[in-house]
Order: structure tokens, then C-alpha cells, then sequence
């Protein structure tokens, strides 16, 4: 039963991935190539509010040891915080440029992991952190209960963001994606809405980052690389741009397939080369999928939500 | 190490960056998007050149051939995949191109292993000139990208193809209504593109060691050479690789050499708050405007 446990697990973190970037991307038209830096910013956050203070052996200098709970908010508060910094200078940029900024952002910060070894130990990250509730449930059932728990918290944000699309703030979002200067003409604050959206995704980013860091225990600077940020893109245009059922019934679809492939045991050389040839399917996927449904799953539906940048 | 041989490293980096850039840039400028993809040409240079020279080729010989490799892959991926969606927006272009790098990228991941790999070659002569020495490997990166910048400048100001190429970036319809054969120009911008992707990516192994999972790193610089030039500018792009190739290098002298990307891309934010329209250039025209 635990590897089930696991892929519905992973699968739900990062559907809050997926739908924090539809916020961005799919209804706000926020270009966010560096998904994955608020991701970490999470991440990282919680690890290093939660882990005991350095002993001898380790690397890193701060460790706070506050309670998990605490800790889950602040980083959170600290992924909005690193949009703000990001947001602030780089979305009034045009389209291209903007995708450029944030991507450069989030490698830029990827280095800073890297380097900063007092930060997070380098290249090995930091391990044992502690997820919350840890000890008030029995060891043998904590599997479960965090499953529960990653579940009502994608549920939460999948209530958040389809209540922000159908307030009278996601018709402006749309709007201002689809023609910025004729919202701008309307008297629409055009910059304050596309922050406002930008925050919310970053924060939902931040919760992702916290629940996965605190599922696998491990904040390494090797698992918050680009590959994140393009996952949860081929997730969302698989399942429907601007559309946060879409964002969802891609990130179940595509995830839930990863983590199915990972059951199979391959021999060392084999898996290696399997591997690399799921990434060149990935790929391909993508490629199709823009090509033949640019609407992806949801626009076999309807295209109300669908941007006009992907409309035939 | 003294300031002017640091110096000079710098400018045998942003001479590589010249040559890496200028095939993305002409992307930007014509196709009108930005081809992430380009930093897996780069890298299909470098590991066709890696390969070949293990095989015992002459590394000029190895090198030509991996720039025909990255033309023919560019060729065909822009028939492909690009060339069907080029009325779509310049964002889905920008998106399919991440699909396009993840097919390279994992293409090249199922053909050669894991870990560090550096050309079979020997070690270069030295060039001492006083203030510094120069390899011969470093003179040949200053010299090709010299050239390269002399062939791209004369086929975009001399030749028909380059009057196409510049009539497509301004106008397609219009370059289209007056008898300009788009595809067979798009196709030829493709080549060119690719071989400088290629040649390009000869000149990475040669300043250093290569693993599978360079091209993140190399497009990150990519991008910023160009924001810096300001996207679809060409000539901008001599100027901004120079410059970040000097900042990146120089900054090794007060910083940790770990920082040299960061040190690139803080250049960049910079500029991209002075002058939000790069060096030179308007930013690409709007395809879906």
C-alpha cells in the first residue's frame, strides 16, 4: 500500500504546482519561467526554520528548530516575499523578456544554494527535516496521514484559485492578458493585478515547496533544478491552459504517470537509458500537444478560460 | 594571475559567448522567437567533437563535422516542429522550443555516459606574451569568432539571402507578396544557425570539461547576452558577450569563481532596469500583437 501512498502524494504536491502556475501563466498571462525558485524558496525556507543548530560535522549556519507549523508559515510568507523581490522589477517587462528574468532568477538563486554553503550545505542540501506532526502519529501510519493531509491542502487550493478565476479579479486577470492596453484604457490597474496574481502563485508555490521538502525530508539544491518549472508547463498544457480543472487533470494525468514508471525496476544501465528517453518523450509530448491541441484536455470541452495566445 | 591576463580570459569568454549567442539571436530576429533549444545545438557540437576526437579525428576535421551535425539537427527540427506553428504566438514557439530541448537533451543523455568528458586532444602550446600567456586553443576561439562575426555581418549585408533574411525579420507578408521564397530562406537561416550552434559548442569543449547537463547553464548566459544586447539585436550581441565575458572573468578576482554566472545575470538586472530595451535593438515586434 506505501507506494500508492507515495505517487497520490507526490502526485497532489505538485497539482499545487501545476494550479499555482495556471494562476500565473494560464489566467494571468505571467510568463513564469522560474516556477521552481519559489518552489525551493519553500523549501528551503522550512528546512532551515526547522532543523536543529549546526553541530560539528555540518556546513550550514542557521537552524532555528521552531515548530514545524510555524515554520510551514513563514515559509511560505517567505516564497510571496522572494515574489515580491522578483515581481516587483521584472513583470512589467514585455512577454519574452519577462520569461527570461524569471527563469535567470531561478537559476541564479539554484547557484546561490550551491555556493552558499552556510546556507544549505551545497550540492548535498540539507536531510532529516521534520515534517510536521511527526510525533503526535503513530510512525507506521504517518504515510497515510500525510497523503490525507497533502490531499485537503491541494483541495484547499484548488477551491483558492477557481474562487480567484471567477471573481470579478480573475475577469480582469483575463482581460488583462488577452489585451493589456485596452484594460489599462478600462482605468484597470493593470501592473497591481498581474502582482497580486504573481504573489498568490508564488506563495502556492512556497506551500508545494514545503509539503515536498517535508515529504522527502531532503532540500537539496539538485532536486529544485529548470526540470521542475518545465514539468509543471508540460502538465498544464496537457491538460488545458487558463483552465484550473485542466491544471489539475494534467498534473494527475502526467505526474501520476511519472511516479508509475518509477515502479518499474530496471537494472543500472537499463534505467539510465530509459531515463533519458522518458525526458526525449516528455518532450515530444509537449511538442504534439501544442501542435494538435493547443487547448490540451480541456479544450476538447469548452475555451472559455483558454488564452488568446494559444487560440487557433 | 594578474589583472590583464584575467582580462584576456575574459575576452576568450565572451568571444565563445559571441559565437554562442549570434545563431539565437538571428532566431530571435527573423523567426521571432526564443529558441531555447539552441543551447542543445551548442552541446551536440561539443559531443560530436568529443566523440570523433576519441575516435582519433583531427580535431578540425571533428569540429566541421559537428557543425554539420547541429546544421542538419536545426534543419530538421525547425521543418519539424517549428516551421507548422510559425503563425502561432511567439510565447508557444517559445514553450514548444522547451520541448525541442528535452528531446536533444535526452537524446545525447541515452547516448553518452554520465560525468566529466574533455576532448581527446593534448595539451595546447603556450603563447607568451609579456603581460600574458595565450593558449593556442584560446587564439583560435578569438579567431573564429572574429570570423564568424565577419560571415554573419557580409551574408546579412551583401548577399540576396541576407536581404531575404532582413526583408522576413521586417515584414513576412509583405517580404512573401513580393516574391521572396520564405521556406527556402527560413530553411538556410536554419543552417546557419545550426552551424553556429555547432561551432559553438566545438569551442565549449575547448575552454573545459563537458558532462551531459551543460545546456542550462550555457542557455542562462545565452539569455543573458541577449537581454544585455536587447533581444533580436545582432550587432548588440558582439558588444554584450564581450562586456559579461569581462565582467564574469574579472569578478573571479573578488569573488568565489562559483558566483561567475550570478555575477553575469546581476549584469543583466542591472540593465534590465537602466535600459529595459538592452543595449541596442526594440525588442522583437510583436507576432500576436
Amino acid at each position: 500500500m506505501n507506494y500508492v501512498y507515495s505517487i497520490v502524494t507526490i502526485v497532489g504536491i505538485f497539482s499545487i504546482l501545476t494550479l499555482a502556475l495556471n494562476l500565473q501563466f494560464g489566467e494571468g498571462g505571467i510568463i513564469n519561467f522560474g516556477l521552481v525558485a519559489y518552489f525551493a524558496v519553500g523549501a528551503f525556507a522550512y528546512a532551515i526554520l526547522t532543523q536543529p543548530p549546526p553541530g560539528e560535522l555540518d556546513e550550514y549556519a542557521i537552524g532555528l528548530e521552531l515548530s514545524p507549523w510555524l515554520a510551514a508559515g513563514i515559509a511560505v510568507l517567505a516564497a510571496a516575499v522572494f515574489g515580491v523581490i522578483v515581481g516587483g522589477p521584472v513583470l512589467r517587462l514585455e512577454p519574452e523578456y519577462l520569461a527570461l528574468a524569471t527563469f535567470a532568477f531561478a537559476q541564479v538563486l539554484e547557484s546561490v544554494f550551491v555556493n552558499v554553503r552556510s546556507l544549505g550545505n551545497g550540492t548535498l542540501g540539507l536531510s532529516s527535516i521534520e515534517p510536521p506532526a511527526a510525533a503526535s502519529i503513530p510512525f507506521d501510519r504517518y504515510d497515510l496521514w500525510f497523503m490525507v493531509g497533502v490531499l485537503v491542502v491541494a483541495a484547499l487550493t484548488y477551491l483558492i484559485v477557481t474562487r480567484v478565476s471567477r471573481s470579478p479579479f480573475g475577469d480582469t486577470l483575463r482581460a488583462i492578458r488577452d489585451d493589456e492596453l485596452a484594460a489599462e484604457a478600462l482605468g484597470k490597474r493593470v501592473e497591481r493585478f498581474r502582482l497580486k496574481a504573481f504573489l498568490l502563485g508564488c506563495a502556492l508555490a512556497g506551500v508545494a515547496g514545503v509539503l515536498y521538502t517535508s515529504y522527502t525530508t531532503v532540500a537539496a539544491p539538485g532536486l529544485f533544478t529548470a526540470d521542475v518549472t518545465f514539468t509543471a508547463f508540460i502538465a498544464l498544457v496537457i491538460g488545458g491552459l487558463g483552465s484550473n480543472l485542466g491544471a489539475l487533470v494534467g498534473a494527475v494525468i502526467f505526474f501520476g504517470l511519472q511516479e508509475l514508471l518509477d515502479l518499474i525496476p530496471l537494472s543500472g544501465e537499463t534505467a539510465q537509458l530509459i531515463t533519458s528517453l522518458r525526458i526525449a518523450v516528455f518532450g515530444i509530448v509537449l511538442i504534439l500537444v501544442l501542435r494538435f491541441a493547443p487547448k490540451g484536455l480541456m479544450g476538447i470541452r469548452r475555451g472559455r478560460g483558454t488564452p488568446k495566445a494559444v487560440q487557433a | 594571475v594578474n589583472e590583464v591576463q584575467t582580462l584576456v580570459f575574459g575576452l576568450v569568454t565572451g568571444s565563445y559567448l559571441i559565437v554562442a549567442t549570434l545563431g539565437f539571436a538571428l532566431v530571435s530576429r527573423v523567426e521571432k522567437f526564443l529558441n531555447i533549444a539552441h543551447a542543445e545545438l551548442i552541446a551536440i557540437g561539443a559531443f560530436v567533437t568529443y566523440g570523433l576526437t576519441k575516435a582519433g579525428w583531427p580535431l578540425p576535421l571533428a569540429g566541421v563535422v559537428a557543425m554539420v551535425a547541429a546544421a542538419a539537427v536545426a534543419v530538421v527540427f525547425s521543418r519539424l516542429v517549428y516551421w507548422p506553428i510559425r503563425r502561432t504566438s511567439a510565447i508557444v514557439l517559445l514553450i514548444t522550443s522547451v520541448g525541442v530541448t528535452y528531446v536533444i537533451h535526452g537524446g545525447i543523455e541515452s547516448l553518452i555516459e554520465p560525468g566529466a568528458h574533455s576532448y581527446a586532444i593534448g595539451a595546447p602550446a603556450q603563447v607568451d606574451a609579456g603581460l600574458f600567456r595565450i593558449g593556442v586553443y584560446e587564439i583560435a576561439i578569438v579567431v573564429l569568432a572574429a570570423l564568424s562575426v565577419l560571415a554573419v555581418h557580409l551574408l546579412l549585408t551583401r548577399t540576396s539571402i541576407g536581404l531575404q533574411w532582413r526583408a522576413l525579420s521586417s515584414d513576412e507578408s509583405l517580404a512573401n507578396g513580393r516574391g521572396i521564397d520564405v521556406r527556402g530562406a527560413s530553411l538556410r537561416l536554419w543552417l546557419l544557425v545550426g552551424a553556429l550552434g555547432g561551432l559553438a559548442g566545438v569551442l565549449l569543449g575547448l575552454q573545459g570539461s563537458l558532462s551531459t547537463d551543460i545546456s542550462f547553464a550555457q542557455i542562462l548566459l545565452i539569455l543573458s547576452v541577449s537581454i544585455l544586447a536587447g533581444l533580436g539585436s545582432i550587432y548588440g550581441v558582439v558588444a554584450a558577450a564581450l562586456i559579461l565575458g569581462v565582467a564574469m572573468d574579472m569578478s573571479t578576482l573578488v569573488v568565489p569563481a562559483g558566483y561567475r554566472e550570478a555575477i553575469a545575470f546581476g549584469v543583466v538586472l542591472l540593465a534590465l532596469i537602466v535600459r529595459p530595451q538592452g543595449l541596442s535593438g526594440t525588442g522583437l515586434q510583436r507576432r500576436d500583437a
